[in-house]
């Protein structure tokens, strides 16, 4: 990149020649206030709390000027200073901005300016005039008295989760945010992604779960991965006194860039399952609660006396716990997700970020809307940009608006024909597809990239540790259950077994047919490792203690093995 | 080919034919076959001047002007003139103006008296939906000659040596604009034609595109050629029907005749046009945020840099250009850059179309060379004010030009002399308001235009359009302090410092010119609560 | 060192900001000896600033009905240099809540329809301020010299201001004594 020198406030500085004054200011240590601007998102230029005072006496917005050679800008002149005082109070007049009854006080970024510039009174009394509040969604409230119209979260529903639910509606002073042209965000299009009250510089847009429930700053914030899907999505936890307040995206994730679906940003918040508190042993048909020690006495007694014991993980575990519980039961193992080997061997494997910059993507059977939601924002974005999206799979296929092509899964051939010759192309497809899916699609290989799609945050990671194939018949078996319930299909599969340990997070159908269940943590409540579906490792931390009892599957299997 | 004895040619502008004039068409063939006349009189269908009322009728030979506001005043016409050859004096466009000492001339040449009909040469004259009549008009022999004889870059050069500055408002020189948009590496590139015509009190570029529709679509093409751009989009103003069914069937007869589409008059040239109907937002007449419009988005302006030149339409190359500055380029690739630098002043070359209204005697569409005077052009061409009253000021340019008041009146109407007093000259509207005028009323009325035309996108125009209203508001009802005028001028100019597009700083614009030539009258509002018009305050409820 | 003379009053708020007031607690004397002369506040139970006019006067709460109005101008009438003091006089407060709804809706929700309330009636004493349609903040109806906003404001800032005053330097509210709520 070709450098260009510039001044601002008399300083010479450097800068890359692609950069805007605001980013090369930034760089240089140089503050200037922004409003509608977010690091995230594309600059847009409307509140114009960033302007600077060029050599001319003209007033530039910073986030939207290109720094070229010569260019002298001033942040903090007297005209500048005026010009950021007048337009701070418009919008303190505009709408209801009383910070004492205000959600977001103490966070929220208008508040933060009129404190450094020392608004201490509005110049112009504020019009109090009623504008519509929609408390319609499950998790999301949005408050179009507190909106500033900075448009953050409609570039960020657009352009960085692909959505284009929310929107301005009316003109003036009269426009309002409004989710799909004016429907109550509940019935909109919304996916709950809620990037959109991440980036909400006041409190037009909140969490409900977290509302009046304390200021950022009073909070502690822990970076972890979310396991609930394959992606392993970075995420900030707030909490407070042991407790998840909200959740944001990390946008500093090489994974995930900030945003999140629902089930990373609300489902721990809203998570409403019973949690197995304590060691339970069912006595005689009866269910006893009992002490760390007896549970891990009777667990390890029943796998030192069994002659054939095997092991099944719901890979929402760790990468260590795996390790540690393959040497419990001597390496016979299985995992509780529909994996067909041979589908992990089509190469190369794409990494998520191929997404966004394939030339055309091949959704093979797979709906990412339902578990993947961050890839299918990707996926949509892909789209609106020109990438060619086909989609073999049923007609009520979520993504179909954005496809180029829509198969049923009777014409698979016809499409992969197709796709001979496409290169730069990605496949993504569900890791349990059959054998003749497996065959047609190594068709593509050298031509396209894979993307398995996992269900569980560590399925790869299980997979890598040789966690595939058929259990053999096992006198005692042991689940590493974490949140899985079971199905019917593995019930029946346990009938015969002798004596059943379900280590799990939640009380469930499984922990009603074990004879031994042993409380571990949730994810959040974990450390470790987990490998997410490019192969990425990411660590996980713990954001709350473990709920009573409760232990991390690594130590409950290492107090085991120790007895053994 | 028959010879008719009387041309009678109807406006049928979208004015014309909301006050009536298909009625009148059709009642006047309908006389004119009663009295036998059908083989000696012809009637043809024109564009209009833009006469503030009635329906035009022109009658050739004479070129005499009929107003015509009545239906059963035909007969009478119809016998005593096209049959008995003398014309209806009670029924003539009458002119209340002083009367003159030389001969009185015909209307025709009365109203044509010093303006200069270049770009308006075909309004009223021909068939708009004939491109027959356009041809032989000399149309399409800009386009032929360009493709013909001419390289891109030679007519980028002659726009350029022509000196064209853009006649949408901002004045910037066309042919640099399509130079940026030739030079560009991106493809495809487009031309838009700015038609989203919204300025209040401006109907030129309507005239012209009801008049004389093929005329821009000649444009455009010879601008796709010397640009290289494949398509074009006319951006029209959605209550302009007319204009887009005109420009419809121009665009239809032009592809009809080989002169649209593809392999142009055999040139290995393709190029398209489409027309768009815009959605009744002042704002899209800018030109990002019409492109934001033609891209199917809200209408909000972008901020600039870059230009459209560079990143327009769908982030390509794009030139837009107002309908009147493309009407002026085909006399300039058919006649040459000196000549045309010959009509007008230095740094304003060519004529200026403007719409001539309010308190004046005669209104209407004109079309004067630049360095005209706007006293000339008021009391010469406008006639004067109505009732002997004296001029106040003038507004240049619509709601988003300049206050010019009595004692500038004698500045002529180019860029250089109107940037010495501050002015611009905006988008061609030219509204005389007489002495009984109060022009604390008269910005209130613009500012609430403004506050209803801001997108909402930047907070200076959003808000601030707002509170300057609040602000006038209260100086109308005389409750605010001598004071707070001054915080209203610092309003204004936090308004046009950073707004995001020429809309706020318009807006603000009016504030700190009613202020600068008429702070005497709102002090004397606050001070006495006396509204010499009787428009505000108290006398509002009277 | 000459006598400064300060009144006060409140209008529509909750007393919070004259707590403040006393929350400066030692502070209040150091201010006595530096020659602040506390004349008619709801602290000293005056009722009204004194005719011959004090130097500084102190209001808190919003502007909410004729009364508090007659109040304001009284005031401003009697002070040299008028301070603003706490959210509501500052910018209306919290009583500025009501302003989304009418009067009627407002008096009902208040006086009848409040779930402790039975039978109810809203009162008609001419003695009661009349609600004016919208409840403002101080500067909507006199000038302010000082703004002292917070809700309440500590009273770190309101020594601030005072001290600044004596010293006849800008009682602006600087850093992180300038708070909104």
């Amino acid at each position: 990149m070709s450098k260009v020198t510039f001044k601002i406030n008399g300083q010479e500085i450097e800068a890359d020649a692609d950069l805007t004054v605001l980013k090369a200011a930034k760089q240089a240590g140089v503050d200037i206030p922004t409003l509608c601007d977010h690091p995230s998102l594309t600059p847009l230029g409307a509140c114009r709390i960033c302007v600077v005072e060029t050599k001319n006496g003209a007033l530039q917005t910073a986030c939207t000027l290109p720094v070229t050679p010569g260019l002298e800008v001033e942040t903090e002149s007297p005209k500048v200073v005026e010009a950021r005082k007048f337009i701070l109070n418009l919008l303190f007049s505009e709408r209801n901005h009383y910070c004492m009854y205000c959600e977001v006080s103490g966070d929220c970024e208008l508040q933060n300016l009129g404190y450094r510039y020392g608004i201490d009174h509005f110049a112009f009394s504020p019009y109090m005039k009623k504008f519509p509040t929609d408390f319609t969604h499950k998790y999301i409230m949005l408050e179009n008295n507190r909106c500033v119209l900075c448009r953050r979260c409609v570039r960020a529903c657009s352009d960085l989760g692909g959505h284009y639910v929310l929107g301005i509606v009316n003109r003036g002073s009269d426009s309002l945010l409004s989710p799909d042209m004016e429907s109550p965000l509940k019935s909109s299009s919304c996916v709950s992604c809620g990037i959109c009250v991440q980036v909400c510089p006041t409190g037009a847009l909140a969490d409900k779960l977290g509302v009046y429930l304390g200021k950022t700053k009073e909070m502690e914030q822990i970076r972890t991965v979310c396991v609930n899907c394959g992606v392993g999505c970075g995420l900030v936890a707030f909490t407070k006194s042991d407790h998840v307040i909200k959740i944001w995206g990390d946008w500093e994730s090489p994974v995930n860039r900030g945003i999140l679906c629902e089930q990373g940003r609300y489902s721990p918040l809203h998570d409403k399952r019973k949690r197995v508190t304590h060691p339970i042993i069912r006595k005689d048909g009866k269910r006893e609660v009992v002490s760390w020690d007896e549970a891990i006495a009777t667990a390890t007694t029943q796998l030192k006396s069994t002659k054939s014991k095997g092991g099944l993980v719901y890979p929402k575990v760790t990468n260590e716990a795996i390790t540690y519980f393959q040497k419990l039961v001597d390496g016979n193992t299985a995992i509780l997700e529909n994996v067909t080997p041979e589908a992990l061997k089509l190469k190369e494997k794409a990494t998520l970020g191929d997404i966004l910059s394939a030339k055309a993507i091949l959704l093979y059977k797979v709906d990412p809307s339902e578990n993947h939601g961050v890839i299918s924002s990707w996926i949509k974005r892909a789209a609106n940009s020109g990438t060619e999206l086909t989609i073999v799979g049923d007609e009520n296929h979520s993504l179909s608006f954005f496809a180029t092509s829509h198969y049923s899964p009777e014409d698979k051939e016809k499409v992969v024909e197709s796709f001979i010759g496409k290169e730069g192309s990605i496949v993504i497809y569900d890791p349990g597809i059959c054998l003749k899916s497996v065959n047609l699609l190594s068709k593509l290989q050298g031509i396209a990239r894979f993307l398995p799609l996992f269900k569980a945050g560590n399925s790869m990671g299980a997979v890598n540790l040789g966690l595939n194939g058929k259990l053999n018949d096992s006198e005692v078996v042991y689940i590493l259950a974490s949140e899985y319930g079971g199905d019917s299909d593995l019930l029946a599969s346990l009938k015969d077994v002798k004596f059943l340990i379900v280590q799990a997070n939640y009380l469930s159908p499984l922990t009603e047919r074990a004879d031994l269940i042993l409380p571990s943590t949730t994810w959040i409540e974990t450390n470790g490792t987990i490998t997410n579906m490019e192969g990425k490792i990411l660590k996980l931390t713990p954001v709350v203690k473990p709920t009573a009892e409760a232990k991390t599957d690594e130590e409950i299997l290492k107090l085991i093995s120790k007895g053994l | 080919m028959k010879i008719y004895r009387l041309h009678v040619l109807i406006s049928t502008d979208s004015r014309s034919i909301l006050r009536g004039a298909l009625e009148i068409e059709a009642k006047l063939k309908e006389e004119i076959k009663k009295q036998g006349l059908e083989n000696e009189v012809q009637i043809l269908r024109t564009g209009g001047w833009g006469v503030e009322e009635g329906v035009q009728v022109t009658v050739y030979p004479g070129g005499l002007i009929y107003i015509l506001k009545d239906e059963d005043d035909i007969p009478f016409l119809v016998t005593e003139h096209f049959l008995k050859g003398r014309p209806v004096k009670k029924l003539l466009f009458e002119i209340e103006a002083p009367p003159r000492v030389e001969a009185p001339p015909t209307v025709e040449e009365e109203i044509l008296r010093k303006q200069t009909r270049l770009v308006l040469r075909n309004v009223g004259l021909i068939n708009p939906d004939d491109i027959k009549e356009y041809i032989a008009q000399d149309g399409y022999q800009a386009l032929a000659k360009a493709l013909t004889s001419m390289k891109p870059g030679e007519i980028i050069q002659v726009v350029k040596d022509a000196e064209l500055w853009g006649r949408g408002g901002a004045g910037f020189p066309t042919g640099f604009k399509w130079e940026l948009t030739a030079k560009s590496p991106n493809t495809p590139k487009y031309i838009i034609c700015n038609a989203d015509e919204g300025e209040p009190g401006t109907f030129k570029d309507r005239v012209i595109m009801e008049g004389d529709p093929h005329s821009i679509i000649e444009a455009m093409t010879i601008s796709g050629f010397a640009t290289g751009a494949t398509k074009g989009y006319i951006y029209v103003r959605g209550e302009y029907d007319l204009s887009i069914l005109r420009l419809n069937r121009a665009i239809e007869q032009a592809r009809e005749y080989g002169l649209l589409g593809e392999n142009i008059l055999g040139s290995g040239f393709s190029f398209d046009i489409e027309v768009r109907n815009g959605a009744g937002s002042y704002v899209c007449g800018e030109e990002t945020a019409l492109i934001e419009s033609l891209e199917g988005k809200r209408g909000e302006p972008r901020f600039k840099p870059p230009y459209p030149s560079t990143v327009g339409l769908w982030g390509k190359p794009t030139v837009v250009n107002n309908v009147e500055t493309l009407a002026n380029i085909l006399l300039i690739v058919l006649k040459g850059a000196d000549w045309y630098k010959n009509l007008g002043v230095e740094d304003s070359r060519g004529t200026k179309v403007a719409t001539l209204f309010g308190d004046v005697n005669v209104k209407g569409v004109i079309e004067v060379p630049f360095g005209y005077s706007l006293r000339d052009l008021v009391y010469e061409i406008g006639h004067g004010v109505p009732g002997g009253k004296s001029l106040k000021m003038v507004q240049l340019g619509g709601s988003s030009g300049s206050f010019i008041p009595a004692d500038h009146l004698d500045t002529p109407i180019d860029w250089k002399s109107l940037r010495q007093i501050g002015a611009g000259q905006g988008s061609g509207a030219i509204l005389v308001l007489d002495e009984t005028r109060c022009v604390v009323d008269f910005l209130k009325n613009l500012l609430k235009f403004f506050n209803h035309e801001s997108c909402g996108k930047c907070v200076p125009c959003r808000v601030g359009i707002a509170k300057a209203l609040d602000l006038v508001d209260r100086v109308s009802e005389g409750n605010i302090a001598v004071e707070e005028l001054e915080f209203m001028q610092n309003l204004a100019q936090v308004i046009r410092g950073t707004s995001l597009c020429g809309l706020g700083q318009a807006a603000a614009n009016q504030i700190l010119e009613a202020l600068k030539y008429f702070k005497p009258e709102f002090i004397s509002h606050i001070e006495t609560g006396y509204c010499p018009a009787q428009k505000c305050g108290g006398f509002k409820h009277v | 060192m000459a006598k400064v003379r300060l009144a006060s009053d409140w209008l529509d708020g909750c007393a919070g900001c004259h707590m403040s007031i006393l929350d400066m607690d030692e502070r209040l004397v150091e201010l006595i000896l530096a020659g602040v002369e506390l004349s008619a506040t709801p602290v000293t139970d005056l009722k009204e600033p004194p005719e011959e006019g004090v130097d500084i006067g102190i209001i808190e709460g919003a502007v909410a009905t004729n009364h508090h109005e007659e109040v304001a101008k009284k005031m401003r009438k009697r002070c040299k240099i008028l301070i603003a003091i706490g959210d509501c006089a500052v910018f209306g407060g919290i009583v500025t809540m009501r302003n989304y709804f009418s009067l009627d809706e407002l008096k009902r929700r208040g006086y009848i329809e409040t779930e402790s309330t039975v039978d109810g009636k809203i009162p008609t004493s001419p003695e009661i301020g009349k609600l004016l349609p919208r409840a403002k903040a101080l500067n909507d109806v006199v000038k302010v010299d000082a703004y002292i906003p917070g809700c309440p404001p500590s009273a770190d800032a309101i020594y601030y201001a005072l001290k600044a005053l004596l010293e006849g330097k800008s009682p602006a509210l600087i850093g992180e004594l300038l708070k909104y709520d």
